[in-house]
């Protein structure tokens, strides 16, 4: 392992952000913030992405790690101690200036700090709480912050970093202990939830204390925004039963979250309330104010997407977490317990995972009713919310003139944004196809799902082999529209209406060879 | 016979040629707005009325929309007044006839044509006003001031200048609207002004095309290239290889945008 610290500014970029390329995340939202005079910066809670990267990922903060020597040795990771890479180290100053002059350009929306572990996760931390200390006192810099927290930091630590950044993330790494243990040596779910509780502790512990009415009820939108989603009783017996149980941590982390939580709630130092304080006069700091945020390796280790949804639903009820990330395992190391070098990355895997994320947190539905042990990977050729629908063909077609936003919601095709209009058009007259189109609904799958005024868009049969193949021909056929009319009438097909699925006999195969078939 | 009202293209004029087409008198069935651009056609057996910009019947027709509909209509006729589409007066009228009957209703019922129309025209230039605030990209000069060049379709200068006028307060700064020849110009400390740039000196130090803001004024050694060779070095390297999706990149930052992009451009051409 080669250490090169005297590196050109350019060539150290380029190793660092190198390295830091495999993190998911790289969002700047959750926060609004002006900006003020004699600093540089603001932030929008929508948040802004600059760039697109070859790979389609959005490119929004600076995103690099401080340093790529590490301690660990985590098996899926580039930067771990046994890879041969040239490693170095980036100054405070230099991440700073870089910041600051990239942004200036508005070529980034802030800064996404992490880092590999030097000497010790306190070093570490120590190191970059430094780096955003001259960044927002020096620099005077408002911008976005995003910052990864290193498992097994001292918790005061990771406290006063919380006032400086915006967004904090902890990875989880792997979505089970096991997977975990068998990768990650140097890691556990204890050290890696701790500091997950601590930061979500000193979240609802600051909301509880604003006292500022007008303050507090900007904390209260932000609280609902995860809270309020539909009403989920009613779904509940629609789907059969299929509610899943609450996802279950070992007792002996609740044990240590709650020595956690001990340190968490003394009051934070005096020195780190101060800090962002003296930004701008009057502006009292806030802890982690953009939430956290957590990432998954899907693909590396054998479980089912079924664990893997049941964790982030978990995650999103127990932690609050804002956001979980998937990310595609690619193989990079050459491991005999993962995947082979050059294996492709499970894309559509991750694509189907975050679909269901977003069903998770905003749709209203629960982990058990997308999947459960019996079928617990998502459909191939089908998204999870077509896949739900087809399933409970009972709960359709529904009127889209008076169903509930809940109901609308279930409708593939409507989303949160259409149902939202469909709500506020409807009071005034009642709505039809050609409007439901202009509302923003997808009605190619819609179709199946609705009736305006009591009539469906088209004579379509309720069945759910029917529309299952209608939805996955979709995919293939983007001349669906004119096609239309052969929906209802259809030569029947043993094989395909059957789900008959015979291997060829190798009389098939010679006669297809001869060309008799 | 129909009276079509023809106006300029700022939102100023749209709400002096709605101001106008009302005060007429002459039904609504029987006027039209248009914006008399370059390539404008008239009709044939229609009279036209030529518009003058007045901001004082501006400001009428903008505050009693924003009382008497809501601040939210107004929000939306004033963005749809920015787009480029030829229809946005005519659109604007018909928006407003349904507003002022039905009030702060309007805005919900985006099924109606007219309501719909404005709708469109609005979110369209909301979220090219939205990508501008992402790819608009500065270059700084010798004598420290930040310059964008920007082609954009719709007027959008006046919604993304707010923005940087709070993120870049201690900066001066011209956002350069090549296509309307105008710039948004901030001044450090000071509120930011637009400024027809037309037929004036600035123009030819303005425009000049992608790539070459650098040498605007003299280059003599600024550190500036610099930043943006470090930039187009991170673009590069934060993509994953295995990941690669050129299509998906398209789709979510067209070629279009890309034309005054510093990390889409050579870093040739510059002068050491």
């Amino acid at each position: 392992m080669q250490i090169c610290n005297d590196l050109p500014l350019e060539k150290k970029l380029e190793i660092l952000s190198d390295a830091a390329k495999y993190d998911a995340a790289c969002t700047s939202s959750g926060v609004d913030r002006r900006g003020a005079a004699g600093t540089i910066g603001n932030t929008s809670a929508c948040g802004i992405c600059h760039s697109f990267a070859a790979d389609g990922r959005c490119i929004s903060l600076l995103k690099i790690l401080m340093t790529n020597e590490c301690v660990y040795d985590c098996k899926y990771c580039i930067n771990r101690r046994s890879n041969d890479v040239l490693r170095t180290t980036f100054t405070p100053e230099e991440i700073c200036t870089l910041t600051i002059q990239f942004y200036r350009r508005n070529y980034i929306e802030g800064l996404f700090l992490s880092s590999g572990v030097r000497q010790s996760p306190d070093a570490t931390m120590e190191k970059m709480y430094e780096t955003l200390y001259l960044l927002r006192n020096t620099y005077r810099f408002r911008g976005y912050i995003h910052v990864k927290g290193i498992p097994g930091a001292d918790p005061e630590l990771i406290e006063r970093i919380g006032y400086l950044t915006d967004r904090m993330s902890v990875n989880l790494e792997l979505p089970t202990g096991s997977s975990l243990r068998a990768l990650a040596p140097h890691k556990t779910r204890e050290t890696i939830l701790k500091p997950i509780r601590q930061i979500q502790r000193g979240m609802t512990q600051e909301a509880l204390l604003l006292t500022d009415g007008k303050e507090k009820r900007g904390e209260m939108t932000q609280v609902s925004e995860g809270g309020g989603r539909p009403d989920r009783l009613l779904w509940e017996e629609m789907s059969s039963g299929a509610f899943p149980r609450p996802m279950r941590i070992p007792p002996a982390t609740e044990n240590a979250f709650s020595a956690g939580a001990g340190a968490s709630k003394q009051p934070p130092l005096p020195a780190s309330r101060g800090i962002r304080g003296d930004l701008v006069k009057g502006e009292r700091p806030r802890f982690v104010p953009a939430g956290q945020s957590t990432q998954m390796i899907v693909g590396a280790t054998p479980e089912t997407d079924y664990q893997i949804v049941t964790v982030a639903e978990a995650l999103y009820h127990r932690f609050d977490l804002r956001r979980v990330f998937y990310s595609a395992y690619i193989g990079i190391n050459d491991d005999s317990s993962l995947p082979a070098v050059g294996t492709k990355p499970p894309l559509l895997r991750e694509h189907r995972l975050y679909q269901a994320d977003w069903l998770l947190r905003f749709y209203g539905f629960t982990a058990g009713e997308l999947l459960d042990e019996r079928r617990p990977n998502f459909n191939v050729f089908l998204d999870p919310k077509c896949d739900w629908a087809v399933r409970h063909m009972g709960c359709f077609p529904v009127e889209v003139n008076q169903a509930d936003y809940a109901t609308l919601l279930r409708v593939p095709g409507i989303g949160v944004k259409s149902a939202q209009r469909i709500l506020k058009a409807r009071r005034s007259a009642p709505l039809d196809f050609p409007d439901l189109k202009k509302l923003g609904v997808v009605l190619k799958r819609a179709h199946f799902f609705i009736t305006c005024r009591g009539r469906m868009m088209y004579r379509v049969r309720l069945e759910e082999n029917f529309v299952t193949s209608c939805l996955v021909d979709q995919n293939r056929k983007k001349n669906w529209q004119a096609e239309h009319g052969e929906e209802t009438y259809r030569q029947l097909s043993l094989f395909d209406d059957m789900k008959l699925d015979m291997a060829p006999t190798v009389e098939d195969t010679r006669a297809s060879v001869t060309g008799q078939l | 016979m129909k009276t079509v009202f023809v106006c300029g293209p700022e939102p100023e004029d749209i709400f002096t040629a709605v101001y106008d087409a009302w005060a007429s008198r002459l039904g609504h069935g029987h006027v039209e707005l248009e914006i008399g651009e370059e390539n404008w056609q008239g009709q044939l057996f229609s009279e036209y009325r030529r518009v003058e910009r007045d901001s004082e019947k501006a400001q009428k027709v903008a505050r009693s929309v924003n009382s008497r509909i809501s601040p939210e209509a107004y929000h939306g006729i004033y963005q749809a007044a920015l787009s480029f589409s030829a229809d946005r007066a005519e659109a604007i009228y018909r928006f407003l006839i349904r507003g002022f009957q039905m009030g702060a209703r309007v805005t919900d019922c985006l099924q109606d044509p007219a309501v719909g129309r404005v709708f469109e025209l609005s979110r369209r230039v909301g979220r090219e006003g939205h990508l501008f605030l992402e790819f608009a990209r500065f270059v700084q000069w010798d004598n420290g001031v930040l310059f964008a060049r920007l082609e954009p379709k719709s007027n959008i200068l006046p919604i993304i200048a707010p923005h940087f006028a709070g993120r870049l307060s201690g900066e001066d700064w011209i956002i350069f609207d090549a296509v309307r020849h105008r710039a948004a110009v901030h001044p450090a400390g000071r509120t930011w002004f637009l400024m027809d740039t037309a037929d004036s000196g600035w123009d030819d130090m303005f425009d000049r095309p992608a790539g070459e803001g650098e040498i605007t004024i003299a280059n003599a050694g600024g550190d500036g290239a610099v930043w943006e060779d470090l930039w187009r070095s991170f673009v590069k390297t934060i993509a994953i290889e295995a990941r690669v999706n050129p299509g998906l990149q398209r789709n979510l930052m067209p070629l279009w945008y890309r034309k005054n992009m510093t990390e889409h451009q050579k870093p040739a051409g510059r002068k050491k």
